[in-house]
């Protein structure tokens, strides 16, 4: 963060309140906001572990948000302005405390997703779901505590997880403040069966009947995975060579760890697809569910840069999608 | 991990082709990295028509027109009645979509309909909307209606104002 006064970084913080087109999508949130007149902010001291404390003190500021009444009291607008510095930039948000007091100026948004997400369940060109599933596993949508779960600040993606994880909670917790104005971030969970049940159907008759899987849950599939671990490093090693077997045969130990697994399934499988049925249009079809996912949570896309980028996380899961992409003929560099 | 260049065209083209619909409206609804691949994927496109037929004589003039992406082919009937029909067909929804999906690639934007009582699910589209696709497609439409044209199955007239709508825009 550059050494700028607080009062100019609280100042740009209101100032995005206004940016459009946020200001306009998110009108009746701003309105309410600017109606409070007079506003007050106090300074919240963060609990933060005392390694970090010094560099987070001097690097994030968050401020809990009053609106002063005439007589000179304060009322709290239950949300905390917060101003912290990630990588390079600055990120400038609103946090709810109570967040279903301000629900309610977010609910035609999550109308708009919940219509999107009917459109998409019906016309994505793959019938087995789960390889889409996989695909955003392995990027944005989390597995934790028993449960799938999600935050993210664009509609679109929110829609797309919906068409496919069917959320049974979907919340607002808070409004990032963005050059594009007000922007809610959303979060969503639903219980992990949701996955296995898209497993075991797959299994029945889909994609992982194809590969000659039989799981009935992510915790079979996953195990599965460990089981066949061999056959995915002597597949990736074939595919960029020697010197990533150490790298990868090292990751077999930490499958048991979701944070780990949810991010080398999808690429483990592709690997195998490949081995075991090579590349036609069937499995080009499944392959291009996966990474849909993934890129759809995860990637990037230039047309004017002629790129495409994945973030898979650590070195080893990115030497997977390489694999699992040279294995169709396509060239991909980890950096 | 980044692909670049002509890898990263065959990966865009893979990610629409069997990715969610890109929807239309709603700016925030709309996936900007599926609009970025459309474009990215489209240059790995490869049209091309076959098998031009009159089944009998006074009969419809048919044509197959193949539009293929990174291995991935689909087969579509063209069809010079009133007026230039393109049409794909079939029991498989997702077959179909796939069929749009290339489609849009083509810069044909076309939606999936189904038959009123059947299984079958179907996308059409006809002369000015297919006028307003991509050079290549419009290019092997115009080669279609002019060997009709040669063979003198197609009225000289009508194919004149085909081939206007579909060279008006050609480079």
């Amino acid at each position: 963060m550059r050494p700028v006064a607080v009062e100019e970084l609280v100042a740009e913080a209101l100032r995005r309140l206004f940016l459009k087109p946020g200001a306009d999508y998110y009108r009746g949130f701003v309105e309410e906001l600017a109606k409070v007149g007079k506003l007050a902010l106090e300074p919240v001291e963060e609990k933060t572990n005392e390694e970090k404390k010094s560099k987070e003190k001097t690097e994030s500021y968050v401020f809990r948000l009053y609106r002063l009444e005439e007589g000179g009291g304060l009322k709290e607008l239950g949300m905390r302005l917060s101003i912290r510095k990630v990588g390079e930039g600055i990120v400038y948000a609103l946090e709810f405390d109570d967040v279903e007091r301000w629900l309610g100026f977010f609910k035609q948004e999550l109308e708009v997703a919940v219509k999107a997400a009917e459109v998409i369940r019906e016309r994505l060109p793959v019938e087995d779901r789960l390889p889409y599933m996989l695909g955003w596993v392995a990027s944005i949508v989390a597995i934790s505590e028993g449960r799938l779960e999600m935050s993210t600040s664009h509609l679109w993606q929110l829609a797309e997880t919906h068409a496919l994880f069917d959320w049974s909670y979907v919340t607002v917790p808070g409004v990032n403040l963005t050059l594009e104005g007000p922007k809610p971030r959303f979060y969503a969970h639903t219980p992990l069966e949701k996955l296995d049940e898209a497993i075991r159907r797959s299994a029945e008759s889909g994609w992982l009947k194809m590969l000659g899987i039989k799981a009935k849950s992510w915790k079979e599939l996953k195990q599965w995975v460990v089981e066949n671990w061999s056959g995915v490093v002597e597949a990736a090693v074939r595919r960029l060579g020697e010197e990533v077997r150490s790298v990868l045969e090292a990751l077999r130990d930490r499958l048991n760890d979701d944070k780990v697994a949810r991010k080398v399934v999808a690429p483990a499988l592709l690997l195998i697809q490949a081995e075991r049925l090579g590349v036609n249009e069937e499995t080009l079809k499944y392959f291009g569910a996966v990474i849909s996912g993934a890129i759809g949570g995860g990637g990037h896309v230039s047309a004017a840069m002629k790129k495409v980028e994945l973030a898979g996380g650590k070195r080893a899961v990115a030497l997977l999608w390489a694999a699992a992409l040279a294995a169709l003929g396509i060239k991909a560099e980890v950096r | 991990m980044v692909a670049s260049g002509d890898d990263a065209v065959k990966l865009a083209g893979l990610y629409f082709l069997y990715g969610p619909p890109l929807l239309e409206g709603d700016e925030r609804i709309i996936n900007h990295k599926l609009t970025e691949a459309v474009e990215l994927g489209a240059e790995g496109l490869d049209i091309r028509w076959e098998g031009l037929r009159r089944r009998t004589e006074g009969g419809r003039v048919a044509a197959d027109l193949i539009i293929s992406e990174g291995g991935i082919a689909v087969k579509y009937n063209v069809y010079l009645r009133n007026d230039i029909q393109l049409q794909f067909q079939s029991t498989d929804r997702s077959r179909v979509e796939l069929a749009t999906h290339l489609l849009k690639l083509a810069g044909v934007t076309a939606e999936v309909k189904r038959k009123s009582d059947e299984d079958v699910w179907y996308v059409y589209v006809s002369t000015d909307v297919l006028a307003a696709g991509h050079e290549r497609l419009r290019k092997a439409l115009a080669e279609v209606v002019k060997m009709a044209r040669d063979n003198g199955w197609v009225d000289e007239e009508r194919a004149r104002r085909w081939l206007e709508k579909l060279e008006s825009v050609v480079a």
